[in-house]
């Protein structure tokens, strides 16, 4: 079921939040606690009931060693945590990397070395893995104490965060569920939770798709992209990904809020970075928290030299490549993105301190062209945008220049359509426009939230906001996050 | 302002936004979703009579063309089903006045199509015509052609399917056209749509005498006219058009990997047969520029499989085949195109020539 479709909205949300505070009214609180588990199981089984007993064995498993480890001496604890960890990666790998594997081993060893699984991925299988993980190196430090797999379900398949993230911490959501507060109806939070949802229902339906179009067609369809074109395309996809991303975690957290649940903050203006590793502090903060928390200091973090500072850097984002996805292209995006974290590591120790508008431009043309790297399906693709952006595939200008600019015609300029092989139009500067103005120059949703005023003009903002959302729903798509 | 009273006031807003832009594509349904005396009702109906109808814009063919064959009262021998590149046949091109001919034909029309219209057609009339023309292009047998506008007629095609004996494996999403009330894109085509007819009284169309005017057209016998400009094209934008039209996306053909549907159209034609109706199959042919350019692409191998796998069948079946999708075979050059997929009236007069000697 996707957060942007009739039966989610109109159907599911109401009917499980009404279920769920009318059994906390009767105070019938496990019952109630049952009822968000049963939704959450079947909003995920709504994609595909196969991958139920998938979830339902990992959590098993890893409540039964997470409980071991908390409570429990009989077994040495790192050994048990080993094994939990080891567990996890293992089914990961097997769904996620094991095609990859065979793939690159047959390129080694001939076409037909190993046959292929053909495996399908199951869905939220990278969310619920790490998540649980991260409960596991708690449970570890002695920094949880669940012994209830009722509470571990809410905690695991909580249905605003099961698909896509945030990637939640045991410690941060068991007290709100456990909290007497949560379990009545919240107006302020009900009215609040429906102003994140329509900005993410608004900025899913109404921003992010309409860039998906010509993104897809520039990137899956198009033989060549002239030099708009591919600017087109490129920032069509930073866009999208950025609107359709956020657009994802406002819903999440706005249907939480619904329930007076509190997830984490995911996204902070990621594209007011000013660096690199500003970026990464603002973008995906969930997984950054987690690739911090779990790889990056487990390895050594900054504590063993300049060296090794740099390789555990590098390393960590290099493994952030692979988790959102398996293949070369993910893997050389989160090796640039590695580099140029070490790199600004090393800038910075020199002291030298770009003028502010400079940084801002140098970090979004960098994470904008890596992104080329990240959404390619091949090396080709990427290649084919990367080209046309470096005009090395020729410049096209607009047919109503031609009179004005023909002088260029000598440099090799052509006028034309010219963002005719994305299938674009006039309006897509404007598009392109609109968002860095969206992006840049206003506060993002969270900032909104705490300064939210009850009063007609928000009232009028939101409903209309959500009716427009609700009113374009007809083309359904997908989020982006789903794939990793 | 309290959360609570918050909340009452958004729900109120909320609901009304929303029925106003309802009742709004209520009102105006300029693409005769709902209403049941629309415009395109009105338009099928005059076309049905023997009117030539101008000004439809943006409209549902498929549905269109369903009200048509609602509104037909005489009897039909011959139709022709395909896409936009066999609607420019006409009655006149080929028949006797008194032959009954209807140009069924769709945008980007695909299998489905076919299937649904005949449906269609045997639904009004409880027969099937003697003669069927399709107008077979190269992606009805590309499984990722990405056409599924043939949805409007579902039911039509899904009842097709099962007297043929297949199942519709394909789960198709709804298409209940009441969820159109509810959608910003049909409000902003109904603005335009008020924008355009408010001078004319919202009226969608307008019914003339002659076909010399410089607009879209649509005849009594379902063929279209094109404006004056692409009736009479200029010579070097086609060929530029034609080219540019392989350097993008070719319609519908990309991805492909295998003819697909084999079965099916085989099935399809052979029921056809079955049922004593005449089938021939028309394999409209490409701007030579772009034909040229496309052959010699390896993604585009489809033109040629599918002009073969068609011979093939034709063959198999005894039909006989008009045209070819290579140009050169009948001597067409790029004066004979009005773009790259498009050909002027030109072509369908020689290769229909040889239909009257049957």
């Amino acid at each position: 079921m996707l957060f942007n479709s009739y039966a989610f909205i109109f159907i599911f949300l109401p009917i499980s939040f009404g279920i769920y505070f009318y059994l906390n009214h009767l105070r019938l609180t496990t019952a109630a606690k049952g009822s968000l588990v049963f939704a959450s199981l079947f909003f995920y089984s709504w994609w595909n009931v196969l991958y139920l007993p998938l979830l339902l064995g990992s959590m098993l498993f890893n409540f039964i060693i997470g409980k071991s480890l908390s409570e429990a001496k009989r077994v040495r604890p790192k050994i048990l945590l080993i094994i939990g960890i080891v567990g996890n990666l293992a089914l990961l790998g097997y769904f996620k990397y094991a095609d990859f594997f065979i793939a690159n081993v047959n390129v080694l060893l001939g076409e037909d070395a190993l046959p292929m699984l053909n495996l399908a991925l199951p869905l939220a299988i990278s969310f619920f893995t790490f998540q649980q993980i991260a409960y596991l190196v708690d449970s570890y430090k002695g920094e949880t104490n669940e012994y209830d797999f009722l509470n571990y379900a809410v905690f695991v398949t909580f249905f605003p965060q099961l698909i896509a993230g945030p990637i939640v911490h045991h410690k941060e959501m068991m007290p709100q569920f456990a909290s007497r507060w949560n379990k009545v109806k919240n107006y302020r939070n009900i009215a609040l939770g429906l102003f994140i949802f329509s900005m993410g229902l608004f900025k899913k339906v109404v921003i992010a798709d309409t860039f998906a179009v010509w993104a897809t067609n520039g990137f899956d369809k198009a033989e060549v992209l002239t030099f708009f074109e591919a600017w087109a395309t490129s920032l069509s996809y930073t866009f999208q990904l950025y609107f359709d991303f956020s657009g994802y975690t406002d819903m999440a957290i706005g249907a939480a809020l619904l329930f007076n649940i509190k997830l984490p903050i995911n996204f902070n203006s990621p594209y007011k970075a000013l660096n690199i590793q500003d970026f990464w502090r603002r973008w995906h903060i969930t997984l950054s928290r987690f690739l911090r928390d779990y790889v990056y200091i487990p390895l050594g973090g900054s504590r063993t030299g300049s060296f090794r500072t740099h390789a555990n850097l590098f390393a960590t984002f290099l493994l952030g490549g692979l988790w959102h996805g398996a293949g070369w292209t993910f893997i050389i995006w989160g090796a640039l993105h590695g580099l140029a974290m070490v790199l600004h590591r090393i800038w910075s120790k020199l002291g030298i301190v770009l003028w502010k508008p400079l940084a801002w431009l140098v970090t979004f043309m960098f994470i904008n062209m890596t992104w080329v790297f990240f959404r390619a399906t091949s090396f080709e693709d990427a290649w084919k945008v990367l080209k046309g952006m470096s005009g090395a595939s020729g410049v096209v200008l607009p047919n109503v220049l031609a009179n004005r600019l023909s002088f260029l015609k000598n440099h090799g300029v052509e006028f034309g359509g010219f963002v005719e092989n994305i299938q674009g139009d006039f309006s897509i500067p404007f598009w392109i426009l609109g968002a860095l103005v969206l992006v840049l120059g206003f506060k993002n949703t969270n900032e909104k939230l705490v300064a939210f005023n009850f009063n007609l003009w928000s009232a009028i903002f939101v409903a209309l906001t959500f009716s427009f959302g609700i009113l374009s729903l007809t083309k359904v798509s997908e989020f982006l996050y789903f794939n990793f | 302002m309290s959360s609570k009273k918050w909340l009452k006031l958004w729900v109120l807003i909320f609901s009304i936004s929303i029925l106003l832009v309802a009742l709004f594509n209520y009102k105006i349904d300029s693409l005769g979703l709902v209403a049941k005396k629309g415009y395109l009702d009105l338009a099928a109906k005059a076309l049905a009579n023997g009117k030539i109808i101008s000004g439809l814009n943006n409209f549902d063919e498929r549905l269109f063309r369903k009200k048509i064959i609602e509104n037909i009262n005489y009897e039909i021998e011959w139709i022709a089903i395909g896409s936009s590149r066999t609607m420019q046949l006409r009655k006149r091109m080929f028949l006797k006045k008194d032959v009954g001919f209807q140009n069924y034909s769709v945008s980007g029309a695909s299998l489905e199509d076919y299937m649904a219209l005949i449906q269609a057609h045997y639904n009004k009339f409880n027969s099937y015509p003697q003669n069927i023309i399709l107008g077979i292009d190269p992606w009805i047998f590309n499984r990722h052609n990405g056409q599924n506008r043939f949805l409007t007629l579902e039911d039509e095609y899904n009842q097709f399917l099962s007297i043929l004996g297949h199942d519709n494996k394909k789960q198709h999403e709804s298409t209940n056209n009441y969820k159109k009330l509810f959608s910003v894109e049909y409000f902003i085509e109904n603005l335009k749509f008020v924008k355009n007819n408010f001078d004319s009284g919202l009226k969608g169309f307008e019914i003339v005498t002659s076909i010399d005017i410089d607009t879209q057209l649509r005849e009594p016998d379902g063929s279209i006219q094109y404006p004056l400009k692409s009736r009479f094209p200029d010579s070097n934008e086609v060929k530029k058009s034609a080219i540019q039209y392989t350097k993008g996306s070719v319609y519908s053909l990309e991805r492909f990997d295998r003819i697909n549907n084999k079965k099916l159209f085989n099935h399809f034609v052979k029921f056809l047969q079955q049922n004593k109706i005449t089938v021939y199959f028309y394999l409209p042919p490409y701007n030579p520029y772009t034909y040229d350019i496309l052959v010699e692409k390896k993604e585009y191998q489809i033109i040629n499989e599918v002009e073969l796998f068609l011979s093939s069948l034709a063959n198999k079946y005894n039909i006989k085949i008009i045209g070819s999708y290579n140009p050169h075979k009948y001597g067409f050059t790029n004066e004979d195109f009005f773009d790259g997929m498009h050909s002027l009236d030109s072509v369908y007069i020689i290769l229909f020539k040889d239909l009257i000697a049957i």
